[in-house]
């Protein structure tokens, strides 16, 4: 069997699992959602680009460039982490045993999986391209040219490359630590950054930006993301230029990217027995798990089944939470502490806060379920109204108390926001880690959307979390996200 | 071809002996390896197909060595190992004919033998379902048509018929006899008296030391 024509079926099959995958459709509605909000009208209250705290009046062209170089700092950890050569998957299923029993070698499955991968990115990047032209198209500017369609090609596609790749470092490497294979992602992708804000090597393009938008000098204050642009003075932004520099360094960037995957390909061993050591430690977390709620319900038998339980249930769940995540816990609530000594704003102990239910959900939920099934038998108080929802409102109350004293410092409007999307992103986190059983995407939204909302002071309707002022819009928002989460759950709860 | 331990010892990963060095040569033909639980049948098939190192020792089959010439050795044997699994977003389909095209199976004729397969095996109306809906007993039913598709010299299955119904038991321990005519079957079941009164031959790993109680007639 050689490489090449074992190559044929494993990126047919990959593309296959992944296009069935209900996390890849999701993942395109996100990119494609972001791809749209790209193109922001002439007087939206928001900006993707400001140059010394002026938004840009764009061109056709421009606003593709735009839409460009921040499209590709979106994908690098959203795609890091979507995207895996199957270790963690064929090791849960159980077939990294048939892998390695077939007599195709390991690098063709390897190679044929990043080919795979390679094709789903672009392909994402391809339909990106088409909503953020339909959208400048939309808002009247006209159509970009070939040109600016090409810039686009070459700043997006690299990033595409290189986010493959790291997806596969993290996959083969990392494998089963989704709270540290996130950690890492968003490491890389904060480096990345750093790198091409202080001019070294730029892996986003920000250096063509600098070049491109004020010609012959270097803007002052370049600020690249979801940016509130309320009362902002604008300046206009037409020229695009394909210059050679720009086309030679992005074409030797993706040859080197490209170049790495096949040493990838070349180099990834899969090990055997990643399902086993992940079966073998749930077996034994759940036996010594399931001691001490057995014995805590032997010793309050006395307490009748129904609502009767319910302190009892949520004090057993809520200490398990506590002990496996103690560590990160505690950071948090120094942070928070420290945040309230100092008498920040409110913002910063709701930031903090947002990350209690993403650490304790990455930790326990693989465990939890077979847990909750546990309890679940012994009390009904978890199934009303389904056993999910209870989890999230508990979860959402851990997460909640610490925040308290920053809650009431604030008014109505705007605890009533953050307790909403905090709620939100609770349900969203326990949804993805509990139901479908997706906890790269659910933890890498998050981070995404976390992340968005607390760096980049994003439009009132998008601040979701509460974190930048009382706005009716951004209690909307959050009540809408919340809604489609809590549909979400209910859906998988009743079956 | 035949299978052949030649001074084969084997250990778990933490070094604790589970057979001593043995040299048996299994025929072609069924053959059943017996013992108790954590005796070391699971870890010896394993092992067979070198997903478990040998503390010392060499597999054969026919020529080939199993970690000499590794790809030779897997281009000739198949491994079903145990509570069989498949991807949950392929059809049984799909998932034969995948891993028959890894074995260099052209697509056209893994296509007529994944369907043959998955009929013989009573999976025909299932053919073209997602395996993420199979119980079980069609899983099994899946892994059993995954090895006899592969027309290898060696099948190597561990607890092929676990879950699986009676009178599919009896069915597919038909298909593996007929299989097994010019080749070598060996796996370890429960239901051992189902396979022996066949005419399986017998291994036993008792003691730390594994022998070959019936054989095949030379």
């Amino acid at each position: 069997m050689t490489t090449t024509s074992a190559l044929a079926p494993v990126v047919g099959t990959e593309l296959r699992l992944r296009f069935r995958d209900a996390s890849f459709p999701l993942l395109i509605a996100v990119v494609l959602s972001a791809a749209a909000l790209l193109v922001p009208a002439p007087t939206a209250s928001y900006a993707t680009i400001t140059v010394d705290g002026r938004r840009l009046l764009m061109s056709a062209d421009a606003s593709l460039t735009a839409a460009g170089v921040v499209l590709s700092i979106l994908l690098l950890p959203l795609f890091a982490l979507s995207f895996d050569v199957g270790h963690v998957r064929d090791g849960e299923h159980g077939l990294d045993r048939l892998h390695l029993t077939t007599p195709v070698r390991a690098g063709a499955i390897a190679a044929g999986r990043l080919g795979a991968n390679l094709v789903a990115v672009l392909t994402v990047t391809v339909l990106s391209l088409l909503v953020i032209s339909s959208t400048i198209y939309a808002r009247s500017l006209g159509v970009p040219s070939t040109s600016a369609v090409s810039i686009f090609l070459l700043l997006v596609a690299p990033v595409a490359i290189a986010a493959v790749a790291l997806g596969a470092l993290l996959d083969r490497y990392v494998g089963l630590r989704t709270g540290l294979r996130t950690f890492v992602a968003f490491a890389v992708w904060f480096a990345a950054m750093l790198a091409s804000a202080l001019g070294g090597r730029d892996l986003f393009g920000v250096s063509y930006l600098r070049q491109v938008i004020v010609p012959g000098g270097r803007p002052g204050s370049l600020a690249v993301g979801a940016i509130s642009a309320r009362g902002l003075a604008s300046m206009p932004w037409t020229d695009t230029p394909l210059t050679p520099d720009l086309v030679w360094s992005r074409t030797l960037l993706a040859a080197m990217l490209t170049m790495l995957l096949v040493l990838l390909s070349i180099t990834i061993r899969f090990r055997l027995g990643i399902a086993e050591r992940s079966a073998a430690g749930l077996d034994a977390s759940l036996v010594a798990d399931r001691a001490p709620v057995k014995a805590r319900h032997v010793r309050t038998s006395v307490v009748t089944s129904g609502r009767a339980t319910l302190p009892l249930t949520i004090y057993v769940v809520v200490s398990r939470w506590l002990v496996r995540s103690r560590l990160s816990v505690a950071l948090i609530l120094i942070t928070l502490s420290l945040a309230a000594r100092s008498g920040a704003a409110s913002s910063a102990a709701f930031a903090a806060a947002l990350a209690i239910p993403a650490v304790i959900v990455s930790k326990t939920s693989r465990r939890e379920a077979q847990v909750a099934a546990a309890l679940e038998s012994t009390t009904s108080a978890l199934r009303r109204p389904t056993s999910t929802l209870s989890y999230c409102w508990m979860l959402a109350l851990v997460a909640l108390l610490p925040a308290l004293p920053a809650l009431v410092r604030t008014n109505a409007m705007q605890a009533s926001t953050a307790v909403i999307g905090l709620l939100a992103a609770t349900m969203w986190l326990t949804w993805a880690h509990r139901c479908a059983l997706r906890p790269v995407l659910g933890t890498s939204t998050f981070a995404a959307l976390w992340y968005l909302s607390v760096f980049n002071h994003p439009p009132a309707s998008a601040d979701v979390f509460g974190l930048w002022g009382a706005n009716p819009q951004a209690l909307v928002a959050s009540a809408l996200m919340a809604a489609c989460a809590f549909a979400l759950i209910v859906r998988y709860d009743r079956g | 071809m035949e299978l052949h331990f030649d001074g084969l010892t084997l250990a778990t990963r933490d070094r604790t002996r589970l057979i001593a060095p043995t040299t048996v040569t299994i025929s072609p033909g069924v053959t059943a390896l017996l013992g108790s639980n954590g005796a070391g049948k699971s870890t010896l098939l394993r092992a067979i197909v070198a997903l478990h190192p040998l503390e010392a020792g060499t597999v054969r089959l026919g020529r080939y060595d199993h970690r000499r010439d590794h790809a030779e050795f897997l281009a000739h044997a198949v491994f079903m190992p145990q509570n069989f699994t498949a991807y949950p977003d392929l059809t049984a389909k799909e998932f034969l004919t995948y891993f028959l095209r890894l074995r260099g199976v052209s697509k056209v004729e893994a296509n007529q033998r994944a369907s043959y397969w998955l009929s013989a095996v009573g999976l025909e109306k299932a053919t073209n379902q997602r395996t993420g809906v199979f119980s079980q007993g069609m899983l099994q039913r899946v892994g059993f048509a995954y090895a006899m598709q592969s027309e290898a010299a060696l099948y190597v299955m561990d607890e092929p018929f676990a879950g699986v119904d009676p009178e599919g038991r009896a069915a597919l321990t038909d298909l593996m006899f007929d299989v097994a005519r010019d080749r070598v079957v060996l796996l370890s079941t429960h239901h051992i008296e189902e396979v022996t009164s066949r005419g399986a031959a017998v291994a036993r790993i008792a003691d730390g030391a594994l022998s070959l109680e019936t054989g095949h007639p030379a």
